[in-house]
């Protein structure tokens, strides 16, 4: 595990275990974080990222190609 | 046995030749001194403090004392140190009681890690915890100052030792430290509370301390749930305003106070997120002491 995620209604803030650093994330970010981890399938985020936003699928696609990039860069996730 | 209950002299005789041990809430002091300011500061702020057996769990061994060489003839210094270590350059000797006092601060935030420690002061009214954490200069001290002369059981001015075991707040009184314009603010808001000569020119401007309330040592043992968090805000010239915070923020701010967080890790985040769940968060600007005590007092109405 390499972060601890609370959450309180539309915020979330996640904690790195290994650096310390803590992060203010949206609710949904944070959950989006949380399924990341625990190696949910792409297509099922793109689909929750769907519903949640209203947007369509390329927008979606690259909306959590953005969330992979700052997680790792803030080495929240592998 | 409190410290007024000593015999003559005792005081003196024990700072100077070995150590005064006392206890301030959840810590245990053990202090040793020659220099005649804080013999009197000791005796003047700490006079109703339990005496301890040197046999007891000290927590502390702090020693202040008089810089020596030549330099004590034509500017004096003190130092202070915490198990022989001395963590600061010295000061000029003026400013002993003060150094003192910071002192012990820096001990407690860099020892007491059974803690989660929060710059922060925190005052209870009716089983209710009131956490205001601030930077210096955010007015966390005046209010603190002013609602302990209004009732409000002090724990502590300067910092919130919240217990990674239980999520309950233990105290620690000892005088209220006040600066520049807040020493005469207090003195007139509370004309009876006892405060001593005023230190001018320090790191942080000219400093007074409050004697810290009967009340807060009666109750020195009692920890508090915390119920209310405040971050508030000293400006000129503005209106009082009690905004709700999220608890998001909120965490992310005391984050920024908590002095042994990242020595916790973990637990210490742990611990600050289960004092968020437990409490309501609000920033607090204010510029009038008496219309920002009324809205502070609403907030356990």
């Amino acid at each position: 595990v390499l972060f601890k995620v609370y959450f309180w209604q539309d915020e979330s803030v996640i904690y790195n275990i290994k650096s310390g650093d803590i992060h203010l994330l949206s609710s949904f970010d944070g959950k989006v974080l949380d399924l990341m981890s625990s190696n949910t399938k792409q297509e099922v985020l793109i689909k929750k990222i769907i519903e949640a936003y209203q947007i369509d699928y390329q927008d979606a696609e690259d909306y959590l190609g953005k969330l992979y990039d700052i997680y790792r860069k803030l080495s929240l996730i592998d | 046995v409190l410290l007024s209950q000593l015999p003559a002299n005792k005081i003196s005789e024990y700072l100077s030749t070995q150590e005064l041990c006392f206890k301030t809430g959840s810590i245990n002091i053990a202090v040793k001194s020659n220099i005649p300011a804080i013999i009197k500061h000791i005796t003047d702020f700490y006079s109703h403090y339990d005496c301890l057996e040197k046999s007891d769990f000290i927590d502390l061994h702090v020693e202040v004392y008089s810089v020596g060489g030549y330099r004590k003839f034509y500017k004096p210094q003190v130092t202070f140190s915490f198990d022989g270590y001395e963590p600061f350059i010295p000061l000029p000797l003026k400013q002993a009681p003060a150094m003192f006092e910071w002192g012990l601060n820096w001990c407690i935030a860099n020892v007491a890690h059974q803690y989660l420690i929060i710059h922060s002061a925190i005052i209870e009214k009716d089983g209710y915890g009131l956490v205001m954490p601030g930077t210096p200069g955010s007015g966390k001290s005046t209010l603190c100052a002013a609602l302990v002369n209004k009732g409000w059981r002090l724990l502590s001015d300067e910092m919130a030792l919240l217990s990674l075991k239980d999520g309950l707040i233990y105290p620690a009184p000892r005088p209220v430290s006040l600066k520049n314009k807040s020493i005469q603010i207090i003195k007139e808001f509370a004309p009876n509370a006892v405060f001593g000569d005023v230190i001018a020119d320090t790191l942080k401007g000219d400093i007074a301390h409050m004697v810290a309330p009967v009340s807060a040592l009666k109750g020195q043992s009692v920890p508090v749930k915390p119920a209310f968090l405040v971050f508030p805000h000293y400006e000129d010239n503005i209106e009082k305003k009690l905004i709700k915070l999220s608890k998001a923020r909120a965490l992310m701010t005391l984050a920024e106070h908590a002095f042994n967080f990242n020595v916790l890790g973990e637990e210490g985040f742990d611990s600050m997120a289960n004092m968020i769940e437990q409490v309501e968060c609000y920033d607090f600007s204010y510029s009038d002491l008496t219309t920002a005590l009324d809205g502070i007092e609403t907030l356990i109405q």
